[in-house]
């Protein structure tokens, strides 16, 4: 069947599309936007998530008001080693990076102990093969048409509003994004805010 | 370098290649095939730390493109649905006056869009059926059997064109033997590039 490839082949080279300037400034402007636009609707998913909770449950004035998700705000300062930020909680902050690691730590953290995780967010790229074998069967988002993994994880009495999710990055690696309870946000929140982190060429896979 | 240099240099060397398949992948529609290359590249943008990154940057940008016409048809389908009886069947904005061309996107027409891609990811592309399976997301038993589907269509669709290798003879039944000129020698000298990335 090498004629339908020499077929196509014939077809393609018909086609003239070498990109003008204008088309390439263009698909940057796009790009522009898409990434505005993503950042944006980050930021909102949290505080739209807790809104839409509180009016489900019809809280009476009365009553302790559901914590509210913390926002996301644009990070500033200077990129951290092997990822990328556009956003981050307000009033957190990068605690610590290395190649295979970010931390990012609340307003109040002490930053003793880089190391432990606890009520902080972790961001760290995962080797291929170094994922849970039953991530296939993962509760799911989609953020950007992509499916996204998102586990609930659990704390001595069950799920703790912890939640820890898993971005394919195309390659067989995949971004685990570990977020704790403290910022109240909804699964579909916290896959938001991981698809917002980029790892860099820079970062390196953990195996494990 | 800036993440905008590096995105911008790789596009102007690459979008030829993508414009060259998406072209393909809508059997001709050279407007559609815009519209797919410039959603996949705003998805590459946004994960461009990532492609750079990628191991096989190929597979992640054919799996891009591939998605990109799967949302823009998926798209398109429900928009006909809505203005069902006001489009044009099969509306084709095409430069290229190759008769053995418009035929083959004629005959890649016919075919549903996942079994079309399927044979141009596998005879435009020289991918095998693992890597086929890869960037549709589907089993390699789907690629086998959509693409032995789509060769029998094409087959009895254009018929001589895809004897092995010989150019097909001039034929009065054949919808378009107008202007004919094949082998087109400026176009043989020219071939397209069999990748994206």
């Amino acid at each position: 069947m090498s004629n339908l490839t020499d077929l196509m082949t014939r077809a393609a080279a018909g086609i003239d599309a070498t990109p003008t300037a204008e088309v390439l400034d263009d698909d940057l402007a796009r790009g522009h936007r898409a990434r505005r636009l993503r950042s944006r609707r980050a930021a909102g998913a949290g505080v739209t998530a807790v809104l839409a909770v509180g009016l489900a449950l019809a809280v009476p004035l009365t009553s302790t008001p559901p914590a509210a998700a913390v926002p996301l705000v644009a990070f500033v300062g200077e990129q951290p080693d092997g990822f990328v930020l556009d956003v981050v909680p307000e009033g957190w902050r990068v605690l610590a990076s290395t190649p295979g690691d970010l931390v990012l730590a609340a307003e109040g953290d002490s930053g003793e102990d880089p190391a432990v995780y606890t009520g902080r967010i972790v961001a760290t790229l995962l080797a291929p093969g170094s994922v849970p074998d039953d991530l296939g069967t993962a509760p799911t988002v989609t953020v950007d048409g992509e499916v996204v993994s998102v586990y609930p994880m659990l704390g001595a009495d069950g799920p703790d509003g912890t939640h820890g999710v898993f971005v394919a990055q195309g390659d067989g690696r995949y971004l685990y994004v570990q977020v704790p309870a403290e910022v109240h946000w909804t699964a579909q929140a916290a896959a938001e805010f991981a698809a917002t982190v980029t790892a860099t060429g820079d970062a390196t896979a953990s195996v494990g | 370098m800036t993440r905008d240099d590096e995105f911008r240099s790789w596009a102007q060397q690459h979008r030829q290649g993508l414009v060259r398949t998406a072209t393909l992948l809508t059997a001709g529609d050279t407007h559609t095939a815009q519209d797919v290359v410039q959603n996949a590249l705003t998805k590459l943008y946004l994960a461009w730390p990532r492609v750079r990154a990628a191991d096989d940057r190929q597979a992640y940008v054919r799996r891009a493109l591939v998605n990109a016409f799967t949302d823009e048809m998926r798209s398109r389908g429900r928009r006909r649905e809505d203005l069902r009886g006001e489009l044009p069947d099969g509306a084709v904005s095409l430069g290229a006056t190759d008769p053995d061309t418009l035929l083959l996107y004629d005959a890649l027409r016919e075919l549903p869009d996942r079994m079309r891609a399927t044979v141009v990811l596998r005879y435009f592309h020289d991918l095998d059926v693992r890597e086929t399976a890869r960037a549709l997301r589907c089993t390699q038993g789907t690629v086998k059997s959509q693409t032995a589907r789509a060769i029998d269509k094409l087959r009895a669709r254009l018929g001589p064109l895809l004897r092995d290798g010989t150019p097909a003879p001039p034929d009065p039944h054949r919808p378009d033997p107008q202007h004919r000129t094949h082998p087109t020698p400026a176009l043989v000298a020219a071939p397209a590039p069999r990748s994206v990335a």
